[in-house]
């Protein structure tokens, strides 16, 4: 990915001494993949290189090989103790990322509290694959609601590091009418060739659950190649 | 065996809570409900009355809750008034609570996804009506992809055209459209509910505010609406024990 710069702005500090810096820039994918997620980072220095602060953010877009957009990156309020907030220096990395969806389809949940229902046909997509995933029928509480959680075993094979992995479950009752759902977002590391379980819970009313199911999806978002820029000329913004 | 025989209600352990440093009290308690109905009811309409003693209506509630009871077996649903007045309540030892379940099946349905092709503006969908339930059919389905603005997004609006054909108030259809993308990824999804009189036909909208341009070659609007349908009710009424606020 090349990106380059198309404005930098900064605010004078206010009565607390803070700042507020923004950058635009222009970009284009130039990998063979599609990029679904660009995690950003604008490193904010002193003229000498002190540090002050910094800004992170991602941002989901959906950019196919050669396409080309426009991104912005601000900060909070950034303490900057000199007078002249325009000789700041920002440092911006994107690191954009691919994503990998796998559909892992429906399991049952059982009817029994305690019980466990299983799939073990593997699930693969682009070297990120699922070994198996259960569902985990809790014990019902007092008020008539359950737990039910599932659990997958993700096996990364694509030779990098997934960053972030997204599962999304649903529940459906017996007449395969969608009841709750929940996306859960992981951050942990997951390292190519090393398995990893992920998983996500939610609750459901116990009368709800005879013959009902459970489908999940997970979505794995592996790095590619950072990108970065020096900003040393900023304008004031008024 | 008529519609109001097949659900019955008891109200168990009614009580009023002490009241708070602002003199306000609420009603707690349980509302225990079984059913001979032959469909399982999945949405419960509750409307609560706390009367005094000349019969002045103190408190008033409606609540809605989707749950699940099946022919034969118990359900226990919570009961709330919301905060009243413990003032009210004075001269009035024994407030009588009457409680009005009505017991709603539902029927779900998948309708026909839209095709956006390469995501043209242009409208998309179908008319071809489709039943659920016996009450409610969807005459059509419209999705109107809009242009493409300033931040690459565009704006995709779903209108159903939805007619009741009974003479039944239908308490709730809900309605929820999900943007599809291929290899069965969900993009984005809008739901809403709402009501319809006797013989009712309205257009439901719904809507994705901002759909990024270069994710509409491929897309579906995958559409599915569930019909509550009013089913069964019941009436009961305990008083309760005031005395000690």
């Amino acid at each position: 990915m090349s990106i380059n710069l198309l404005a930098a702005k900064a605010t004078q500090p206010d009565s607390d001494g803070d700042a507020r810096f923004e950058v635009s820039l222009s970009y284009k994918n130039e990998s063979v993949q599609t990029i679904e997620l660009l995690h950003t980072r604008m490193l904010v220095t002193a003229p000498d290189g002190t540090p002050l602060g910094e800004a992170e953010e991602d941002i989901e877009e959906l950019i196919p090989h050669g396409e080309t957009g426009r991104i912005s990156i601000s900060s909070y309020r950034i303490p900057y103790p000199h007078s002249d907030v325009t000789q700041a220096c920002l440092t911006v990395t994107i690191v954009p990322m691919a994503c990998t969806f796998l559909d892992l389809g429906r399991l049952k949940i059982s009817d029994h509290p305690g019980g466990i229902s299983t799939c073990s046909d593997e699930q693969f997509s682009e070297g990120l694959a699922v070994k198996r995933w259960s569902c985990h029928r809790r014990r019902d509480d007092r008020d008539g609601d359950v737990t039910v959680e599932a659990s997958a075993w993700l096996e990364n094979n694509t030779g990098h590091t997934i960053h972030r992995a997204v599962m999304k479950l649903q529940i459906y009752n017996y007449s395969g009418r969608p009841l709750n759902d929940t996306e859960s977002r992981d951050d942990r590391l997951i390292f190519s060739g090393i398995p990893a379980i992920i998983n996500d819970s939610l609750y459901c009313k116990t009368s709800q659950l005879k013959n009902a199911y459970i489908s999940a999806t997970i979505r794995g978002f592996t790095p590619l190649e950072a990108t970065s820029i020096q900003v040393n000329e900023l304008q004031l913004d008024r | 065996m008529s519609a109001n025989q097949l659900l019955s209600a008891t109200i168990t352990s009614a009580s009023l809570r002490e009241p708070d440093s602002d003199g306000d009290t609420r009603l707690e308690g349980s509302l225990v409900l079984s059913s001979a109905s032959d469909e399982c009811l999945e949405l419960f309409i509750t409307k609560q009355l706390l009367r005094g003693a000349d019969g002045a209506v103190l408190s008033a509630s409606t609540d809605e809750r989707e749950d699940a009871l099946d022919s034969g077996e118990e359900l226990q649903l919570d009961l709330d008034s919301g905060y009243l007045k413990a003032s009210l309540l004075n001269g009035t030892p024994n407030p009588l609570l009457q409680v009005e379940v009505l017991g709603c099946t539902s029927n779900y349905i998948q309708l026909k996804p839209v095709q956006l092709g390469d995501g043209t503006p242009s409208l998309y969908g179908w008319h071809q009506p489709t039943q659920i339930g016996s009450s409610v059919i969807i005459e059509s389905l419209a999705v109107s992809v809009g242009t493409v603005d300033d931040d690459g997004d565009v704006r995709i609006e779903i209108r159903a055209l939805v007619h009741n054909q009974s003479d039944q108030y239908v308490p709730r259809i809900a309605v929820k459209a999900r943007a599809m993308a291929t290899g069965g990824r969900e993009i984005d999804s809008s739901s809403t509910e709402e009501k319809l009189r006797p013989s009712e036909t309205k257009v439901i909208e719904l809507c994705f505010y901002s759909i990024k341009h270069n994710r509409l070659r491929g897309l579906a609007v995958s559409t599915e609406a569930t019909v509550f349908a009013s089913s069964s009710s019941a009436r009961c009424e305990s008083e309760i024990e005031a005395s000690q606020l």
